[in-house]
């Protein structure tokens, strides 16, 4: 444990007496500071809270994350290109030590830097905020600084609908010459029909089982959030519809409210009109769920996706307990950058490290590219006319080390701590501790393995810097 | 025939056994360099087998690139062997619990500049688990002992090159190592400084501890060792002690002030009626570890040992010796001339060749010519004080090795 | 260290001669390549003037990654629209122009986006407005600076004021309407501009006025003084205005081919000009009605003859202007300017002889076009065209124009009794269809309109509820009686379950 410490120290100390610590911190400080000023908002409270969050964690996200690359590439590299780890490794301290201790060091350095610059952009927030009328203040906190959980309905599982009603549809049937993909494909167009079109003057209904959240039945406002298209779904047209939420008496009932298609839109509820001192437990059914209708009295019929769902978004804990969940989720990358940057400088030079952590890095950002591929199961390309991929053989060999790749990514992209923060979305405990097993615990170990292996097995006095 | 034979044929103490406890053997040992497509680059340390007992003070001489430093790193783990065993205190070099019996001087600083003494020194010990109280104290104790309580607080990375020895030789010790390996452990030192640190090899020897001293400063080697090995070309040239290594069964010095001409030849003339036609040489009493290392050098290349490091340069170029204007070739044959001219009438040697033994002469010359130009090459030196000769020889032979530290 | 001379010295040899091979052919690509990069446009040659030092910087520094860079900030400008996330579109959209300010494309496409795609995405018309203000002065405030002799900058621009804030397809946009005028009216005043004051400021007051209307809504007052004298009088706190004062200035700048496109804005506003230029502000310029300009006549007038004279006779302007026509005598016959109204008939007869049937009268006419049925015998197209007179009325009567009001309500009768004689319901005895096919009586018409307007959640504004209560003489009290149109039960579907679906697929 002491020489392990030792060497956390020795990378602290590095870190300050060579000032960058202090260059970064300050970096870090003044550009939260600073953004506010240059960034261009939408001119609302609620729009500038949402894109100052945004840009001051990304561009912390950023600084630190090459600080991070920069730092765990050259503290081991560095050592060995300069032979100073000649002088560590002789000593009785075994290799995958010095890695862990430099590790630590790294991410240690890290935590107190993302504190400051996290304290930094909470203290901004929050300054700002109190200085906004009472009203929009009300909004903020309502929408924004706040951490909100989410409640939908169980997705409806169009594959078994479909197996059931084909099961159904052949049994006793002849099957003889039946095309089975066919069928399916028909099915499933229809049962989804039936669950996301509403028509002129019918009526979609949500059933959420609210009454398994307890603290939730206490609050008196909440969100609704959904998303329809028209029959066109690139138009912005407008729909007329109104919505019902509650059952029986206890319900609340809205004008025919025209809302633009093809865009999420979040409707708040309050629970107070039904009177005062009413809560959302007074709108459940005798079942205990929260029902919302939304009658379509428009004149063309609406679709409400299955996929995207309706959401309730309730006040689940304050912002600055989510703010800083968030802030360990940024901080469990970090770990694993600072992972990526050892591995890497335990096989190779400083700027060879360098450049592969972030050549490894773009590939990551890239995911999007890697999931459109696997999605649409070519990497080339289709031919538009034959509907074939166009270069077949390499679709076949890369696509499936395009998925592996994918899922590992995702094991670490999965989590969206700034997205959450941004629209006031709560990170939870269990997604924290979710984040801290991926990331963490399976990447960073994975990579930890690998690196203390190659340092384990590399010559450290192959160096000659010195000749 | 290689040195080590040669010498191993003549002085079967040698392998005399010694009941002391091995704390580093080492047979076999290869080490072979390889380049980015596994192609073998250079072999650095060709089949050496050698044992170092405790207690003992042993000596690695040999030129740049001839393997001290890779054979050193090898003992240290830091290296690999291609083939063969080491063994330090019975175990593998990377067995971690054996590294703290070690001490190790690198060759160069390799310490981290932006701490200061006392940090560097603390960093160490706990790298040993140290506990704190000791850590202080022995930290103390070693900063005094190599003299740097002035600069406690100051960064290795200010420090001059003697200072940056100073400190690395206390975090040598700061474990209170049973084996300490110490790398050139004088280069950058001033005269007492190199005078301070070989009286504490003397002095921790005496308390038995085992040092492995790596140097080409023959004068270190020559005033410390117990035993020495001589390398070239990555192989084992010699081994030995050096009252071994250093004395010639086989022939006899006679040394005399000065006898004209014509004494010489009836000195000679009685010999060769003695002893017939073998060789007799007649030249100046040098026969010290310089002379016997040169020795041994020559007659490895002549046995053509290949080296992957450097070699020694076989001319001084011109403007060194004063004499930019005539070909090298010229300059050459002048210097043979004076030579010849100082020396007794040439006695023919039919067992060395004459080129060789030109190409010896010129190296000589090429020290001499350096050392003390203007003096003329035929003063016999009769009993000149031993420590005065060492570091002028040594002054020589770096300049013959190129000047450079050897690692 | 000894190296592998010969292994080594052969790769080398084939870098060089790879080298050299490239090199050649590169050459032999070049010239097409720079020839490209004009062709396309993608070398500026000019310098970009009135740049801030970051831009000038950034588009200096960057070279050819600006493109690349612009394009991922585009893409993620779409990412985030996708999922309903709009405050960063601000920012990105700033970037975006800001990395290619000589793009005219980008300008018009980032605008387009804030003003048509965002804004209609939220409920709330100040926020929709918000969005609509922004993309106009993303190309008016920063666009123009950088591109001042852009025709199609000026088109966009001129765009937004003729059909976002000024066309009624966006479903706030009275409140855009009434916004503008807002912003107008503490600048140029509440009447009719005053042009000496605003061309030679002599107060304090005014002189900040001008100020303000060059540095924060960038018009020059000769120019605005030049186009009220050539289209006008124009109401300066309508859009439409301020579509034809962008034309114009845009007409200036642009090149020859350009000048068309920028001609048919003038063009077209001149119509809505005149249909609706007149702009009436109730209730601390809270509410707000238009009205036609009928000063403007003659020069809307002009406006489509020229119009004509420019897209060479094409026959869809041939229709349209038979339409502006009709229009014009309508809306001369129904403000009562009979004479007027009568000399523009006779010349739409002489300009189109088939417009109108043969042997009716002006009176009759008008009632046939307001029933917009040339048979006379559709039903509900009928009771719409009533209602939609009756509805002109009453809000001519609410915001006091009691002439016009009238001609409504005559038109509406005409139309009721046009139809009822065309069915046979007025014969004696009335035909056998006619219990079937018969209107109900214009009063009950009348009185279920005039409630649905007095009614105090769907209805008129308590204010011009008000005014239409004094007009119609009914007390303040007034509570509405009239049946009311019950909402139709909807069909009872329940999604929420999962029955087979079925039918045949």
């Amino acid at each position: 444990m002491q020489p392990l410490l030792a060497i956390v120290k020795l990378t602290w100390k590095a870190a300050f007496r060579y000032r960058l610590f202090v260059a970064v911190a300050a970096l870090l400080i003044g550009s939260v500071v600073l953004l506010p000023l240059l960034i261009k908002d939408d001119g609302t409270a609620r729009g500038f809270s949402q894109i100052l969050l945004t840009y001051t964690l990304s561009v912390i996200i950023l600084l630190l994350g090459i600080a991070t690359i920069w730092l765990s590439c050259g503290v081991l590299a560095r050592d060995i290109e300069d032979c100073q780890i000649q002088m560590v490794a002789v000593k009785p301290i075994p290799r995958w030590q010095i890695w862990l201790g430099k590790w630590l060091g790294v991410v240690l350095l890290n935590t107190a830097l993302l504190a400051v610059s996290g304290g930094a952009v909470y203290g901004l927030l929050m300054y700002r905020a109190g200085k906004l009328p009472a009203k929009e203040r009300q909004t903020l906190v309502a929408e924004i600084l706040v951490a909100r959980g989410s409640l939908k309905e169980k997705p409806f599982d169009v594959k078994s609908a479909v197996d059931r009603y084909l099961a159904e549809r052949i049994q006793g049937a002849d099957t003889n010459g039946m095309d089975f993909r066919y069928e399916r494909v028909m099915l499933e167009r229809q049962a989804r029909a039936q669950m996301e079109v509403v028509p002129p003057n019918s009526i979609r209904s949500w059933k959420l089982p609210i009454s398994s959240i307890d603290p939730v039945l206490g609050l008196d406002r909440f969100h609704v959030r959904f998303r329809f298209y028209g029959a066109d779904t690139n138009s912005l047209k407008e729909h007329a519809g109104e919505w019902l939420v509650g059952s029986g008496q206890n319900s609340i009932r809205s004008n025919p409210l025209p809302l633009a298609a093809n865009t999420f839109h979040e409707v708040p509820v309050n629970v107070a009109y039904l009177g005062a001192g009413k809560k959302l437990s007074d709108l459940l059914d005798s079942e205990g769920r929260l029902v919302i209708q939304y009658r379509n009295s428009g004149e063309s019929s609406v679709v409400f996706p299955i996929e995207d769902g309706l959401e309730v978004l309730y006040r689940e804990g304050g912002f600055a307990l989510n703010f800083a969940r968030g802030l360990l989720i940024i901080l469990f990358w970090l770990s694993l950058l600072a992972a990526l940057g050892l591995a890497a400088s335990s096989y190779m030079t400083f700027p060879v490290a360098c450049f592969c952590s972030i050549g490894i890095l773009i590939v990551v950002f890239s995911s999007g590219t890697l999931s459109s591929s696997v999605s649409e199961g070519t990497i080339m390309g289709m031919d538009h006319e034959t509907g074939e991929p166009i270069a077949h053989s390499f679709d076949t060999a890369m696509l499936p080390v395009f998925t592996v790749l994918l899922k590992v990514i995702n094991l670490a992209q999965d989590f969206s701590p700034v997205d959450s923060l941004s629209t006031g979305r709560s990170i939870t405990w269990g997604s924290l501790a979710q984040a801290f097993a991926q990331i963490v615990l399976l990447l960073g170990g994975l990579l930890a393995v690998c690196g203390m292996w190659l340092f384990q097995r590399r010559e450290l006095a192959t160096a000659q810097s010195n000749q | 025939m290689t040195a080590l034979e040669q010498v191993q044929a003549t002085n079967p103490e040698v392998s005399a056994i010694d009941d002391r406890e091995n704390v580093v053997a080492v047979r076999g040992l290869t080490k072979v360099f390889k380049d980015f497509w596994g192609r073998p680059k250079a072999r650095a340390v060709d089949n050496v087998d050698f044992e170092i007992k405790r207690g003992e003070v042993f000596g690695l001489l040999g030129p740049n690139g001839s393997g001290k430093s890779t054979t050193v790193k090898m003992l240290l783990g830091l290296l690999y062997p291609t083939k063969g065993h080491i063994e330090v205190f019975g175990k593998s070099p990377r067995d971690v619990q054996t590294k703290q019996r070690i001490g190790y001087l690198p060759e160069e600083s390799y310490l981290y500049r932006y701490l200061n003494s006392e940090e560097t020194l603390d960093f160490f010990g706990n790298l040993f688990s140290i506990d704190a109280k000791d850590r202080q104290n022995r930290a103390e104790q070693l900063i005094e002992m190599v003299g740097l309580n002035t600069a406690r607080t100051r960064t290795v990375g200010e420090f001059s090159k003697g200072m940056q020895r100073r400190i690395g030789l206390a975090q040598a010790l700061i474990n209170d190592p049973d084996l300490i390996i110490l790398d050139e452990p004088t280069s950058g030192l001033d005269p007492i400084g190199c005078r301070e640190i070989k009286d504490l090899i003397i002095a921790l020897a005496k308390r038995g501890k085992t040092i492995i001293l790596s140097s080409h400063l023959l004068a270190d080697v020559e005033d410390v060792c117990d035993r020495v090995v001589i390398y070239y070309g990555g192989k084992i040239q010699a081994i030995g002690t050096l009252k071994e290594l250093l004395s010639e069964r086989e022939t006899l010095r006679i040394t005399t002030p000065t006898l004209s001409r014509e004494a010489t030849e009836k000195v000679l003339a009685t010999i060769r009626a003695d002893i017939g036609n073998g060789e007799v040489r007649v030249d100046n009493p040098t026969q010290n570890l310089e002379s016997y290392f040169l020795d041994v050098v020559k007659r490895a290349r002549e046995a053509s040992a290949e080296t992957s490091g450097a070699t020694s340069g076989h001319r001084v170029a011109a403007y060194l010796r004063g004499d930019d204007a005539g070909s090298a070739a010229d300059a050459t044959a002048k210097v043979l001339d004076r030579l010849t001219a100082s020396k007794p009438p040439a006695v023919p040697a039919p067992s060395v060749p004459a080129a060789s033994q030109s190409a010896v002469d010129s190296l000589k010359l090429a020290a001499l010519g350096k050392a003390e130009p203007a003096k003329p090459a035929e003063q016999p030196k009769v009993a000149a004080k031993p420590a005065v000769d060492l570091s002028k020889a040594n002054e020589k032979l770096s300049g013959l090795l190129g000047g450079k530290s050897d690692h | 260290m000894t190296m592998k001379q010969g292994s080594n010295g052969g790769f080398k040899l084939v870098l060089v001669v790879a080298l050299l091979v490239l090199l050649v052919a590169g050459s032999f690509v070049q010239p097409a390549l720079t020839a490209a990069r004009a062709r396309l446009g993608l070398t500026q040659v000019t310098p970009l003037e009135n740049a801030p030092p970051v831009l000038a910087f950034t588009t200096v520094a960057l070279g050819g990654f600006r493109g690349i860079i612009a394009n991922a900030l585009w893409i993620r400008s779409n990412e985030l629209e996708e999922k309903g996330k709009y405050f960063e579109a601000m920012q990105l959209a700033d970037w975006i122009t800001k990395l290619q300010p000589r793009m005219v494309q980008v300008w018009t496409v980032q605008a387009w986006n804030m003003a048509y795609n965002i804004s209609v995405k939220f409920t709330a018309p100040e926020d929709k407005w918000r969005w609509v203000k922004a993309g106009t002065e993303l190309l008016r405030d920063e666009g123009l600076k950088y591109n001042p002799d852009e025709a199609l900058m000026y088109r966009e621009l001129a765009w937004f004021f003729q059909h976002k804030m000024g066309h009624y397809l966006d479903s706030a946009h009275l409140y855009y309407k009434l916004q503008w005028a807002k912003l107008m009216i503490p600048v140029i005043g509440r009447d009719r501009p005053n042009w000496e004051e605003l061309l030679n400021p002599q107060t304090d007051e005014a002189k900040e006025r001008v100020r303000q209307l060059r540095a924060v809504f960038k018009m020059d007052p000769a120019i605005m003084k030049q186009v009220d004298d050539e289209y006008g009088p124009l109401e300066w706190k309508l859009p439409e205005t301020h579509a034809i004062y962008w034309a114009t200035v845009g007409l200036q700048h642009a090149a020859a081919k350009d000048k068309d496109t920028l001609h048919r804005v003038i063009y077209q506003c001149m119509d809505v000009a005149f249909q609706r230029g007149r702009l009436i502000l109730f209730e601390n310029d809270e509410e707000l009605f238009t009205a036609p300009n009928l000063d403007i006549l003659d020069k809307s007038n002009q406006a489509y003859l020229d119009m004509m004279k420019l897209d060479n006779q094409r026959p869809d302007q041939y229709h349209a202007y038979q339409n502006f026509l009709r229009k014009v005598v309508y809306n001369l016959y129904s403000h009562s300017r009979t004479r007027d109204a009568e000399k523009w008939w006779k010349q739409m007869k002489e300009i189109y002889p088939d417009a109108v049937r043969a042997g009716i009268t002006m009176d009759q006419w008008c009632v046939e076009m307001v029933s917009e049925d040339a048979s006379g015998k559709d039903q509900s197209k009928t009771i719409s065209a009533i209602e939609g007179q009756l509805t002109l009325a009453f809000y001519n009567l609410a915001i006091g124009d009691q002439e016009p009001a009238q001609v409504n309500i005559a038109l509406a009768v005409g139309i009721w009794t046009r139809y009822m004689t065309e069915v046979g319901c007025l014969n004696d005895p009335p035909s056998e269809d006619c219990p079937r096919l018969a209107l109900p009586p214009l009063n009950v018409i009348r009185d279920i309109l005039r409630d649905g307007m007095l009614d105090k959640d769907s209805g008129l504004s308590p204010a011009s509820r008000a005014r239409l209560l004094t007009a119609l003489n009914l007390p303040p009290d007034y509570e509405p009686t009239a049946h009311k149109e019950q909402p139709k039960p909807p069909a009872a579907k329940d999604a929420a379950g999962d029955q087979p679906p079925t039918g045949n697929p």
